[in-house]
Order: C-alpha cells, then structure tokens, then sequence
C-alpha cells in the first residue's frame, strides 16, 4: 500500500525520543554535562534532516502537486481524525528550511545557554518536532494541533531563557497566539460539520474542508474565514496584530527567536488552508487585506528605520517581508503564489541567519544598541562578512535569494488583474510595496556601513564579566559559528543563482491551490451571470472566463478595460 | 425499572467501607485511625472494579441507563480513588508535624458515603431517591468543609455552605414538588409516561422543571447561585476544596441530565423552550463570569474555584443543546458533556493535588507569588500542575482539548454557533490566568523558601491524573466510547418516548436546519432494546 511511508513519522518521532531522553539528564554544575546534552540534542535534531534528504531524492517532482510518501493511522475513528502525513511540493520547501535550520540553532546554542540545559534542549527538540508537523500534516486537525502545541515550547524558552523582559514577552506571544487560534478550531469544527451535512461524513481531510468551505455561500464563507484569518493574521502577523513579534523576537534567546522567525505558519497557514478553502470570502477580503500587507509593509520598513536594537531591526524587517508574502499570496497570479512560497523560505533563511549574527555579536559584546558599536569589521572580519553578506540579501543584492524572492512577488502582484494573469491586484498595490522594500534596502545598507564599515568603536561590557569578555580578547569566528553560518550562507546563494529546481517543482502544487480558487470564483459568477439579463450575458461570460485567467476572444484593449472593470467591480458584487 | 441488586455491588462495598472506617477512625490508637484511609482506598479500587465488571459482563441492558449508571460508578470511584490518595495521612491537620495527634479517620467515612451518593445517582427511579441521593452527597460535604481546617474561614465557609446548600435543596425539592404534582406521582416511569401523554408540557411542569435546574444550579456552581463557590473554595482544606469540585458537580450534571429525561427531551419547542434557554443564559455567564473573575485573582484557590464556574459553564452548554441535538449522531450534547465531566474532574484534581502537594506548612502555596520558582525545586509536581493547566486551557494532545472539541462540535451542529464562539472565546479567556500559574511556577525565581508534604501518595495522584490527562488526550476511546453510548441512551429514550406521542412532528420542525435531515431519518419507532443492546456490547468491548 502506498499509505505505509514510514519517513514522515519517523522525522516526527525522532526528536520526540530525544526530547524525552535529554529531559531526563540532569544537567549537572559543571559546564561540561551541559555541553554534552547540546551535542546530544544536535545528533537528535540532525537525523530528520539527514532523512530529509533521503526524502528530496524519493520525492516526485513532476507530480509535485500530489500528497505523497503518505502515512496514514486511524487516532480517532469515531470523528474520521487520522494521523494523516504527506508533503507536496509547497509543505517539502518549507520542511527542508525547518530541517537546514533548526538543527543549526541548536548547534548554535551549545555553551551559550547556562542554566538548565537539559530542559533547554528539550524543549527545542519538541518545538522542532512540532514544527515538522505542522507541515507534513495532511489532515487539518493535525496541523492545528501542531501550530498549537508550537507555542509551548517557544513560551517556555522565551519565558525561561529569554532577557530582561522575558515573562511579558512570553505570556503576551502565548495569549495572542491562543486567542487567534481559538477561532481558528471553531472554523474548522464548523467546516467539518458542513461536511457532515452535506456529504456524509465528519472530516478534518484537506480535501474534504476544501469541499465543505466551498460548498457555502459567499455570506458563510465570509464569516467561517474571519475565523481562519484571526488566527493566521495574528500568526503571520499582520499590521494591527504584530505586536508581539517584535517583543517575542527581541526577548526570545536566539533559537527561540530562530524558531519564532524561521516557521512562516500564518502565511502557510493562509496559503494551504484559509484561501483554497473559502475563495470567495477570500476574494472579497482582497482589498481590505492588500491593504494591510502594504501597511504592514510600509510600517515594518519605517519602523526599522528609526530602531537603534538590532533584533527589534530584524523583527521589523521580518514584518515587512511577511507584508509582501501575503500581498503576493493575495494576488493569485502564478507569479505572485510562487514568491509567496520564496518569500517564507527567503525570509525565514535570512533572518534565522541574522539573528543568530546578531547573537554571536551580542555574547561578544553585550549590547544589542547599534550605537554602541561600529567599525566591527576591523575587529572581526569573519563576522563582518557573514553580517554584510546576510544583509546584502536581505536587501535584496540580485544574486541571493532575497532578490529573487522579491522580484517574483512584486511582478506577481504588479500584473495580477491584467489580462490574462487573473487576480485582483494590481500596480496600486504593487508600487507602495516596492516603495517599502527600497526602504527597508536603505535602512538595511545604512546600518551596515555604521556598524560593520564604520569606526571601530567598541563597548565595555559588564564588570562581571569584564576579565572574559574585554575587547582585546574578542575573537572572531569560532569552529562551531562557522559550521552554523556557512550552510546557510551557501543555501542563500545557491538559490540566489539557481533557484529554478524550487520553482519548478512548486508549479503544480501551486497551480492546483491557485485552481482551488479560481475554479470556485468562476462558478460562483457563472451561477450569478445565468441569472442575469440576456442582454448581459456576453460581457458576463468574458469576465467569468477573465477571472479564470483563461485566454480571452475579445480585443486586447477591451478585454483590458474589462478586466479592470472587473477587478474593481468583483469584490463588491461578490459582497451582496 | 427493576436494576439486578448486583448493579448495586460497588455502592454497597462503598457504603459498608464507610461504616468500617468510621468505627475504625475514632480508634484509641493512632496506627489503626491510620488503617482507616487503606480501607478506603481498597474500598474504592474494588467498586472500581466491579463498576468495571458489570459493564462487561452485562451485555444485555438491565435498564435502559444501564451504561450511563456505569460512567457514573466509575467516574465517581476512579476519581475517588485519587482523592483519597491525595488526602493521604492529612486529612483536619493543616500542620503536618501535628498531624500524628490529630488524625482523624472519619473524613474518609464521610467522603465514601458522598461518593456512594455519587455512584448511585444514575440508578435512582424516583423523584424521593432522587433527592436522598443528592443529599447523601451534599450532607458529608457540609461536615467536610466545617471541620477541614481549625480557622475561622473553615466556619465561615462551612456556615455558608450548609445554608445555602440547604436553600438550594429546598429549591429543588420543591420543583420535585411541581413535578408530583403534575404527574401525581415520584415514580420516574410514570412520570416520563405523563410527559410523555400530554402533547404540550404544561406550565406546572415547566415551573418544576426550572426550580430543579436554579436549585441544582448551586450543586454544580453555576451562576446564579456561584456566590458562595469563591469564599467556601478558599476558606476549606484543599483536599476538602478538591472534593468540592468533583463529587457535588457531578451528581449535580447526573442528576440533571435525569430530570431532563423524564421529558424525554422534549424541550425544544413551546413554553418548554424556557428551560434551554435558561441553561444557555446560565451557561453563557457562567463561562464569563468565572473566568473574567478569575482573571483577577491572585490566591490559586480561589482562581480555581472561578475556574470551576466557567467549567460548569461549558458542561452546561453540552446539556442546553442536548435536548435540541441530533438524535444518533456522535456529537450528541449529552454525550459531549459527560466527556466534559470526565475530563474537567481529572484534570482539576490533578490540579489540587499539586497544591495539596505544595502546602507542607500551614496557608503555604495559596497565592501566586507562593508557588514562584518550584519548577526547580519540585520539576514533578510543576510538570504535573503544568499539564493540568495546559489541559484547563484546553491545548492539545490533553484531554481538556477534546472536551472542549466536543462540546464546540455539539453545539455548532445544533445550530447554536454563537454559543459555540462564547465558549472559544472563553477558552481564551481562560488562557490567561492558567497561564499565570504556570508562568509563576516555571518562568518566576523562588521566592520563600518550601515545604511540601511527605507522603508519597500524594505526588502518587498528581501523578497519575497527570498521566491521564495527557493519555486520554492522545488515546481517547475509552472515555469517548463509554460517554457516548451513555450520552445515546438518554437520546434513545427521547425517540421512544416521541414514538408514544403525537407531538413528533412538532419535536421536528422545532429543530434547526442542520438536525432535521438526522432526526427524520431515524425512524421514530425504533424499539427498546435493540439499540441499546447493540450499546452495551459496544461499551463491553470499549471496557
């Protein structure tokens, strides 16, 4: 049976098994017990990845839209819930980021946590195992249970390990997450139920949402996806929403703002769930949401702007980022789904590199005040490449992928409601977007000259720790920060130049989320237009097939015009 | 109803156990008043067992709530069992290094006799023992709460519980009173059969029906009469607080849903509406109420005991839409609700444990900042509490998650889906003050220096209700399985009863989009015993 792939579970379980075994080591007074349980914790987090690339050579690319190296095991038969696990194209991507990333974290985090390792460790391994679940869950009341068990761990280590103002940060992350995410099940209940109701039987398959969602009119879809968006926009986060990422991120240790900052649940969250399943409540939210991504976009870039804590700058450039991931998501134009899928890998892998530059520089210097410090290059250059590298493609230096990742998504969204492309965006959108990217380029290139190119100024740490830390003995670069930054440094370069196997392979997968919604869309206006006038119906059915993005019969300046029309028009008419 | 005397083997071993440790207890000897919590224990695990062997061996239904009566035996000896545990070696000695000279073994005499009333309020078949039964649970509580603590608050408390509880009981008892009146007579059988003959509940029985539910409200500490549940939480001994919140809740629910079939369920239209609605107002402020208050606690007593409103807020939600749900279908309010009680009883004496745990001195581990930093100290019974909140909170893989995902489930497909969104909402709510305690312990640095309690059975319960916790979150058949056969014998019994009357049709259309296609397609004339028979089976092999 081709259900029995035993791959997917085993990547789950595998840090289960350390998480359980590393918990039950005392962590011991010296530092050396403490060390061992890091290296523990590294081996435990590596086998997933190693099986990860186990995984990349089974997997079928041609059919990349298919779930496949499926597992499935009955958990609650009674409610048809299975421990149900797949990956298709989008959720592999985002699994091999996770699996690239995590582990090197951890190996970032040995001997820098001091207290408590072995609890420290475990709750990694969970958070990481949490995180594999969530994207090779194939049934939706998994991934919920994964996005919502993701927030123990990372409470645990932003509340225990994190700075000054830890315990706030964590309860605030908690309780925002929580209350998202609340909503969020009761869509989902209410989308199996639909199910139930109409086809039979209760479900969480994806599937089976898919149907359920569409299956009701634009008035429910409405209300079942303020539901789902609550829970993701907070996740994502967007604009009104985000306030406790910043915190989280500036609080959090470096792996727990490695893991805050690496998983783009919300953005996935929206991409595989929120919008296939409802398209018509997500089709008339468009513009509302735009406008928000472009908010979030603009105010991410300001924001940095003026931010003198270099993890805060990361934060907010992350914001900013995630901006135009849902803005490109929203376009529903081939272009725009696919920088959607780059951006949350772009993003993730720059940032996760970023703050973990940002935490190498902090144990050297114990600041995080970009004015205390400058000129770092000529103290460490190492250091200083991996800093300008990371943010050179941040700031989208053509050649790394956050240029590519960018490029896709502003053309995605710049050409989504011409002709021929579908969608309900435009350049009104794209142009502000752009606008805050060059921003966030400006602020990036600035900061760099300060700190890495500028005088070498240099602060006196704390007087405690003055005899280890005292600038004459700061080193650069270490065996062990080599190993965690250069993967990640040739991971953003290589698909910086080559990006093409990722694109290519994503292509079916996001081709049939992106059917999902325009076959739904089209339907939905057929049913409206065969009710309408005779006299009508011509322009109608042009708009309906426009919608489709299918080609068109009708001249190119017409149909332009159409087009336009339609997109404005849309939303609303969906709205009655 | 003619229940097999062997039906009523583990009240019996409860009862007499009862007896023998209340002679036992008063001993002149301090060994064999010890003696006197080992025969408890041993009691409990034996009516554990028998309730477990009737509900395999009986594959033929005795009576109709043969598997419901079952839930109940071992709900109320199961949990039983931990609260002896908890109890151990303690009980009327906030000071554990005098509690050589005064032990006193009679508390577990009165606790077996409320948990026998627990355990024998599914098997009652008359409105009298109805009302003995709720009173052979309340009594021994009212002595519990007095005499669990030598400080003034414990009179205060036990003062206010005894009176109010005997206003309660009198409010009830007169709503029984309506009922008799109605049907002339406390038979059950007769009197389902008047509810059943008259085509329009008349108000007299209607007016019966809501003086039960305000009086049986105070059982369960729901809001209205929640007043006293704060003050009398907090003024007891712990272990007496986290009897509290177990055994009158669940007789209270039990005893409710028991009431409730009488009338076959037949709520849902005419005047009759009166009584869901008031449960859904009831439920509705319940959950707010308690947990916007507990919000604002800073003593884990009395959070808890908030807590436990909202939780009775969200069991009551499970009762309001079960007289509107979807006869055979798995999310059956009833059914939901019993989950719910299960659930909500492990997870909430787990809780209690801990504390019982934590208080090696005298008023130790009340407040907030008490239990700060423990987590390094105590990592056991942290990591016990910890899940027990995780639970209350409802996250997943625990089993307060699955509750919650029943209860939301029944009542979005009754069509009730703001309450639906009430309770989400409350859940996070709710978060929030779990959250502290957790925080408090795990994310705080210590802040006094602690004692904790010596006896190894009490970490032994916070343990194992941890345990279950995250084992019935993840394996979750049994308690499914047997809280829904028990949840789909009140519901058979509303389709026999529908059968007799012409007032089907009306049953029908009063009913929301979603549960008309179900209720049509289960024929009205569905007999007796073969679903339900076909349910015992199902609850032997769930056993």
């Amino acid at each position: 049976m081709t259900q029995s792939h035993l791959i997917l579970p085993m990547m789950l379980a595998i840090p289960l098994i350390g998480a359980a075994l590393i918990f039950m080591i005392k962590p011991g007074t010296t530092g050396q017990r403490g060390r061992g349980l890091g290296i523990l914790a590294f081996c435990f987090a590596l086998i997933p990845s190693l099986m990860g690339i186990i995984l990349l050579s089974r997997f079928n690319y041609a059919t990349g839209g298919v779930w496949q190296q499926r597992f499935i095991y009955p958990w609650l038969p009674q409610f048809h819930v299975n421990f149900s696990f797949g990956v298709d194209a989008i959720s592999l991507w985002l699994l091999m980021l996770t699996l690239l990333v995590t582990p090197l974290a951890i190996l970032d985090a040995i001997n820098k946590i001091q207290h408590r390792q072995n609890e420290f460790f475990a709750w990694m391994l969970i958070g990481y195992a949490c995180m594999i679940g969530i994207f090779i869950s194939h049934d939706v009341l998994l991934f919920y249970l994964f996005f919502e068990t993701s927030l123990i761990p990372t409470f645990f280590i932003l509340g225990i390990w994190g700075h000054s103002d830890r315990r706030k940060a964590a309860v605030k992350f908690f309780l925002y997450a929580f209350a998202g995410s609340v909503l969020l099940l009761a869509s989902l209940i209410y989308l199996a139920l639909v199910h139930q109701e109409k086809f039979g039987t209760f479900s969480f398959a994806l599937a089976d949402l898919y149907r359920a969602g569409q299956s009701l009119s634009p008035a429910q879809q409405g209300i079942v996806f303020l539901g789902l968006l609550i829970g993701f926009a907070i996740k994502v986060p967007l604009f009104p929403v985000h306030t406790w990422m910043p915190l989280a991120i500036t609080e959090s240790p470096t792996p727990g703002a490695v893991m805050i900052a690496l998983v783009k649940l919300g953005a996935y969250g929206l991409l595989r769930f929120a919008i296939p399943m409802l398209p018509l409540a997500a089709v008339r939210f468009t513009p509302f949401l735009a406008v928000l991504c472009v908010i979030s976009i603009l105010y991410g870039g300001l924001i940095s702007w003026v931010q003198r804590d270099m993890k805060k700058l990361i934060a907010y450039s992350v914001l900013s980022h995630l901006g135009l991931c849902i803005l490109a998501l929203l376009a529903l134009t081939m272009t725009g789904l696919t920088g959607c899928v780059l951006v949350m890998i772009s993003s993730g892998l720059l940032a996760a590199a970023l703050l973990m530059v940002m935490g190498m520089i902090y144990r050297r210097y114990h600041t995080r005040n970009l004015l205390e410090i400058s000129g770092l290059a000529r103290r460490l250059p190492v250091l200083g490449f991996f800093a300008v590298f990371f943010f050179m493609g941040t700031a989208a230096l053509p050649g790394l992928i956050g240029f590519i990742s960018e490029i896709i998504s502003l053309v995605g969204t710049y050409v989504s409601g011409s002709a021929g492309h579908g969608g309900y965006l435009g350049p009104a959108y794209a142009i502000p977007a752009a606008l805050g990217m060059i921003l966030g380029a400006l602020y990036m290139l600035y900061w760099v000259a300060h700190v890495i190119f500028g005088p070498l100024v240099e602060t006196v740490p704390d007087t405690d720790t003055a005899s280890k830390h005292s600038p004459a003995v700061v080193q650069d670069l270490s065996v062990r920060e080599w190993l965690v930054l250069s993967p990640l440094a040739l991971a953003v370069l290589f698909l910086g130049l080559y990006p093409a196997p990722v694109l290519n392979s994503l292509q079916p997968a996001i081709g049939k989320i992106r059917h999902e919604v325009l076959a739904a869309v089209q339907e939905d206006t057929a049913s409206r237009m065969a009710a309408s006038s005779a006299a009508t119906s011509r322009t109608h059915r042009v708009v309906a097939v426009h919608i489709a993005g299918m080609p068109v019969s009708a001249t190119g300046s017409e149909s332009q015009s159409l087009n336009k029309a339609v997109a404005l028009r849309l939303p609303a008419r969906l709205a009655r | 109803m003619n229940i097999p005397l062997n039906h009523f083997c583990p009240e019996i071993i409860m009862i007499v156990a009862a007896c023998i440790v209340a002679l036992v207890g008063v001993a002149k000897s301090d060994a064999v008043r010890r003696s006197a919590q080992w025969i408890s224990l041993i009691s409990l695990i034996l009516a554990f067992i028998a309730g477990v062997r009737i509900g395999m061996v009986d594959s033929t239904p005795a009576w109709p709530l043969a598997s419901f009566a079952t839930y109940d035996t071992l709900l109320a000896s199961g949990i039983g069992i931990l609260l002896v545990l908890l109890s151990w070696d303690m009980p009327f000695a906030m000071d554990p290094a005098k509690s050589d000279q005064t032990f006193r073994g009679e508390y577990f005499a009165m606790m077996l006799v409320s948990l026998a009333g627990v355990s024998m309020m599914a098997k009652v078949d008359n409105l009298i023992w109805l009302f003995i039964a709720l009173e052979l649970v309340s009594i021994p509580t009212y002595i519990m709460v007095a005499t669990g603590r030598s400080n003034p608050t414990a009179q205060e408390a036990g003062i206010k519980y005894f009176f109010l509880g005997s206003l309660s009981a009198a409010v009830y008892l007169f709503g029984f009173s309506y009922l008799y009146g109605f049907s002339g007579s406390t038979d059950f059988s007769k009197i389902a059969s008047a509810f059943a003959a008259a085509p329009q509940l008349p108000y007299i029985a209607i007016i019966g029906l809501l003086m039960v539910v305000i009086g049986i409200a105070y059982k369960i500490a729901a809001v209205p009469l929640h007043y006293y549940a704060p003050d009398v939480y907090q003024g007891t001994a712990t272990p007496v607080t986290a009897f509290l919140s177990f055994a009158p809740k669940a007789a209270g629910f039990i005893a409710l849903i028991l009431v409730f079939n009488l009338t076959g369920w037949r709520l849902s239209h005419g005047a009759a509406r009166a009584v869901p609605d008031l449960l859904m107002v009831m439920a509705v402020l319940s959950m707010t109420i308690g947990n916007v208050l507990a919000l604002l606690q800073r003593n884990i007593k009395r959070m808890l005991a908030y807590s436990s409103i909202s939780h009775s807020g969200y069991m009551l939600v499970g009762l309001a839409v079960g007289p509107l749900m979807i006869s055979h279908s798995i999310t059956n309010g009833v059914s939901a609700m019993l989950f719910y009680l299960g659930a909500y009883s492990v997870m909430t004496v787990g809780a209690f444990a801990v504390l019982v745990y934590l208080q090696g001195k005298p008023d130790a581990a009340e407040d907030l900042d008490d239990i700060a930093g423990i987590a390094s100290a105590h990592p056991l019974a942290a990591a016990c509490m910890a899940v027990c909140m995780l639970s209350l909170i409802g996250m997943p893989f625990t089993v307060g998650f699955l509750g919650k995902l029943f209860i939301v489930q029944a009542a979005f497909s009754s069509g009730h889906g703001a309450l639906a969104v009430i309770v989400m909402i409350n859940a996070a709510i709710a978060a929030a003050y779990y959250l502290s305690i957790i925080t408090s312990m795990y994310l705080r640095d210590p802040w006094t220096p602690f004692a904790v309690r010596r006896p190894g059975a009490i970490q032994f319960s916070a343990a194992i209700a941890a345990a279950l916790v995250i084992l019935l979150g993840v394996f979750p058949s049994v308690l499914m399985s047997i809280s829904r056969y028990s949840g789909t014998e009140v519901t058979n019994m509303v389709v026999v009863n529908n059968s007799q009357t012409p007032a089907v049709s009306k049953t029908t259309a009063g009913m929301p989009p979603i549960s008309v296609a179900r209720s049509r397609s289960n024929p009205p004339t569905i007999s007796h015993s073969t679903p339900l028979a076909a349910t015992h089976t199902r609850v032997a092999a769930a056993l």
